[in-house]
């Protein structure tokens, strides 16, 4: 069965708790003038791209792997922003043209009869179902390599120009039902195969969490919750220790695993894949590279020093980045391969190492067979730092956990008279209760704190309040109809760094700005 | 009968009308549908409405001792400036030269107290009163500058003399450019840093002319913007206004406080007018501070502005309502604004004011 279906056409609101599992799904919308070649759009969640034919233009994102997919209620989709930039191309998802294609698997077989009628019930009159087509996995989307990001772009983004009408035919659809929200520009999709609930739920769930969690994402500059993908990865000591070192100074850092190791007569090739974690090339810059390589030692005579050279794989040329001798009791060697970041907008990066005779890269001991090629991988990371290049607030320190953020707090609590009044007051941030902590590595909370109480008329000296605020309180009292009183909001706030991992196994410690609160005031 | 009866009414419309027109009070702007509410003030609430802002903008309640002469040249000098400096931060570009004038928070011309003709020789005296705190301010710059009436086309030599007499200086005037401009910031900084005198006597050589027009303009930074002692004294005397019963009127609510509006701009002008501060603020009549209102509710959408913090604590709110209260709607960007403004004493003020004019609201 296959359908396709307009949004436009759909009921306003719905809701629907089934229980199946999708299988792939995509959202196909139409884009700004075609591109001169085709581009490409993340699949955010698996790193794949599906392509954008330049024939029938259209922007398909894959959502197949995302982690609502596979809880057993409500299956809705969110899209928290309908603008986009393409190939430097502001674009607007048209809603009218905005449709999710995606191919269920039933839990069983036995639910057919339900499925018609939900069918029946949830579908508008474009609903054109076919028949006998089998549920289809989403190895039917084709998977490509990345190369741009989905961004949010300005609201005053121009419109898309002709728009396309959509042909698919050769799409595996089952069926579709979705909701448009205008107002948020969320575009919401439920399924109905199954066991149809019509009932409303009126109580946060975790679709609605999702949701959230993607609109942080999203402000971030992540387009989903990164899936990881094969077997779960541990944290490298190394790693944790740079989350700890509050001291250094980088909006992001990311630590790749080698997409290809080779080994050739005097070492290493080893490319990188740089592009498979949220990044936006153009807006940043790399600080700082660093080649970690863990090493062996052959049972040689000694009398040579051993001594590891990285070169920098530019195209056809071959540039000596740096040599380094290695201690005896050395067991990882860090090299510094900045130089090869000069130009900033690389999607891959490749290197070639050479050892001395005495070393080689260190044959990891893998737990089972399919996890060995994996395992040899783990010896050769790459870190990068990398800068915003936006112009940003004046960066402060570091601070990873939760006490200290504690410890700073301001002393804004009074006597209990005044309790009523703006300040500061706690508030800890639990990941685990947010269902962060699949994405989360580290914290595992935060204290955010929040500010609270009211700015009456007049306003206290220690509310820190703006000259604007002071006049606004004033036309408040004059008028507690037409104007509001200034809000207690977050006069002071500080960032946060969190530890995740992005597809592909990417470990990214990121540093998010005002994350938590640090002094409340009047504005 | 009739006749004097819709003669009657008319006169009353009339009056009505005029009453109408003459107060048009602090009023709100209603952006939506390009309409207007006027919310009128006047009487026992409007005196009180005016000294409130007086105190926020530091001001002192304007009663005129019009005594002292007012320089018509100095007047000029300070509308030009204040216009160079509304057009420069409209464009965005600060001539270097200029920088220490355009980037003041109080430009401030002083007139003298006094100026006497002895033969060939003006004595200037300036009174110390008059230049602004040295304690809460920072000088960044002045200059003497004296207009003379140049009769013929021959240019004409200007020197002045500080009392001292350790600091001459000699400017050449002719009809093209009558003001002979001099650096008097090194003069003014030790005499505010001294206090040893009252006032300050300059003396002025011209061969030519039997009347010159003098005064000193200066640029400051306010050193005391945050202090707390400033904001207690403002918050100590600010007491609640309270409306004489009747005069409260509800007009129609501008915006719909009940979260069916997300967080944005709303209309809100303050019309120094209708303060009754025409006479001394020269400009401007009035500014758009604008507000902030509306819902901050989950999911917060990207034209919102929500910061990260602002996400999470939705996010919590949206999970546990009662341990988390939800964002709120205030301003994201403040814009300074300046009042050009002639003081009790004749002397005419630039002054900046920080955080008066929302220029975009977000989500906290």
């Amino acid at each position: 069965m296959i359908e396709l279906v307009s949004l436009s056409a759909l009921p306003e609101v719905l809701s629907v708790s089934c229980k199946c599992r999708i299988v792939s799904a995509t959202l196909l919308g139409r884009h700004a003038a075609s591109p001169p070649r085709p581009a490409t759009l993340p699949c955010s969640t698996c790193g794949s791209l599906v392509s954008i034919n330049q024939v029938v233009p259209r922007v398909a994102i894959d959502l197949s792997t995302l982690s609502i997919s596979h809880t057993a209620v409500g299956c809705r989709f969110y899209i928290a922003t309908s603008t986009f930039s393409l190939g430097g191309v502001s674009c607007i998802v048209d809603v009218d043209r905005a449709f999710l294609v995606y191919s269920i698997k039933p839990r069983s077989l036995g639910t057919s009869s339900t499925k018609k009628e939900a069918l029946k019930r949830y579908t508008g009159p474009r609903r054109r179902p076919r028949d006998d087509v089998r549920t289809r996995t989403s190895s039917a989307v084709r998977c490509l390599q990345p190369s741009h990001h989905l961004l949010d772009s300005e609201a005053a983004a121009k419109p898309c120009a002709e728009p396309h009408v959509f042909s698919d035919t050769d799409m595996p659809i089952m069926n579709v039902i979705a909701t448009v929200r205008l107002l948020l520009y969320l575009l919401t999709v439920l399924s109905s195969l199954c066991d149809v609930d019509a009932a409303k739920s009126s109580v946060f769930s975790t679709v609605d969490a999702e949701m959230v969690k993607k609109g942080f994402l999203r402000k971030f500059g992540l387009d989903d919750v990164p899936v990881p993908h094969g077997p779960t990865i541990s944290i490298p000591t190394h790693v944790w220790d740079i989350y700890h070192d509050e001291d250094y100074e980088a909006d992001w850092v990311r630590h790749y695993y080698p997409k290809e190791l080779l080994e050739v007569n005097s070492g290493l090739i080893l490319s990188f894949n740089l592009s498979v974690a949220a990044r936006i090339a153009s807006e940043e810059k790399v600080v700082r590279a660093l080649m970690k390589l863990r090493i062996d030692r052959k049972a040689s005579k000694c009398s040579e020093k051993s001594v590891i050279s990285v070169f920098f794989l530019d195209g056809n040329q071959r540039l000596l980045l740096g040599s380094q001798g290695v201690e005896n009791e050395t067991d990882w060697v860090d090299l510094d391969v900045t130089g090869a970041f000069s130009t900033s907008s690389i999607d891959t990066v490749s290197f070639a190492v050479e050892f001395s005779e005495d070393l080689s890269l260190h044959a990891a001991e893998a737990t089972s067979i399919s996890s060995l090629p994996f395992a040899r991988l783990q010896s050769a990371p790459l870190i990068v730092f990398s800068e915003s290049s936006k112009p940003s607030r004046a960066r402060r320190k570091r601070s990873t956990n939760e006490r200290r953020g504690r410890r700073r707090n301001r002393k804004h609590h009074r006597h209990d008279a005044e309790s009523h009044l703006c300040r500061k007051a706690e508030l800890y941030v639990d990941f685990d209760e947010l269902n962060w902590q699949d994405w989360i590595m580290a914290p595992k909370g935060y204290s955010a704190g929040q500010c609270i109480g009211g700015c009456p008329h007049p306003m206290p000296a220690h509310l820190n309040a703006s000259n604007h605020a002071i006049i606004q309180s004033l036309l408040h009292s004059l008028n507690p109809h037409d104007v509001p009183p200034p809000s207690c909001v977050p006069t002071e706030t500080s960032p946060l760094s969190i530890l995740y991992v992005d597809v592909d196994n990417v470990i990214v410690i990121k540093e998010y700005p005002d994350m938590r609160v640090e002094a409340c005031g009047c504005r | 009968m009739s006749k004097n009866i819709s003669l009657y009414s008319i006169w009353l419309l009339i009056l009505h009308f005029l009453t109408t027109a003459s107060s048009k009070g602090i009023y709100f702007v209603e952006e939506k549908n390009d309409q207007t509410y006027a919310e009128q003030i006047s009487g026992n609430v409007k005196k009180q409405v005016s000294n409130q802002i007086l105190e926020i903008l530091d001001l002192e309640d304007h009663e005129s001792t019009a005594s002292r002469y007012e320089s018509p040249v100095a007047s000029s000098f300070m509308q030009n400036l204040y216009s160079e400096m509304e057009e420069s931060e409209n464009n965005l570009r600060v001539p270097s030269k200029a920088q220490d004038w355009f980037n003041a928070d109080k430009v401030v011309s002083i007139t003298p107290i006094d100026i006497s003709k002895q033969t060939k020789k003006f004595k200037l005296k300036f009174a110390l009163e008059d230049f602004p705190d040295a304690n809460e301010n920072t000088l960044l710059a002045a200059q003497l500058r004296i207009h003379v009436e140049i009769s013929d086309s021959l240019s004409s030599r200007i020197s002045y003399m500080s009392g001292s007499s350790d600091d001459v200086q000699v400017a050449t005037v002719s009809k093209t450019d009558p003001t002979a401009v001099f650096n008097f910031t090194s003069s003014l900084e030790k005499w505010l840093e001294k206090r040893d005198k009252t006032v300050i006597e300059l003396t002025v050589e011209d061969g030519h002319t039997t009347s010159i027009d003098a005064f000193i303009v200066s640029s400051f930074r306010d050193n005391g913007f945050r202090q707390p002692k400033r904001r207690s004294r403002r918050a100590a005397s600010t007491t609640p206004i309270s409306r004489p019963p009747g005069t409260s009127r509800k007009i129609q609510p501008l915006i719909e406080h009940d979260g069916s509006t997300s967080c944005k701009k709303q209309g809100m002008y303050v019309d120094f007018e209708a303060l009754g501060w025409k006479d001394w603020v020269i400009a401007p009549q009035g500014f758009k501070a604008y507000y902030c209102a509306g819902a901050c509710t989950f999911p917060l959408h990207h034209t919102m502005n929500a910061t990260s913090h602002a996400i999470v604590q939705a996010l919590v709110h949206a999970v546990r309502p009662n341990a988390a209260k939800e964002a709120k709607c205030a301003p994201a960007q403040l814009l300074p604004m300046k009042i050009l403004f002639v003081d009790n004493k004749k002397n005419v003020h630039i002054k900046r004011y920080r955080d008066m004019v929302v220029q975009e609201c977000g989500c906290h």
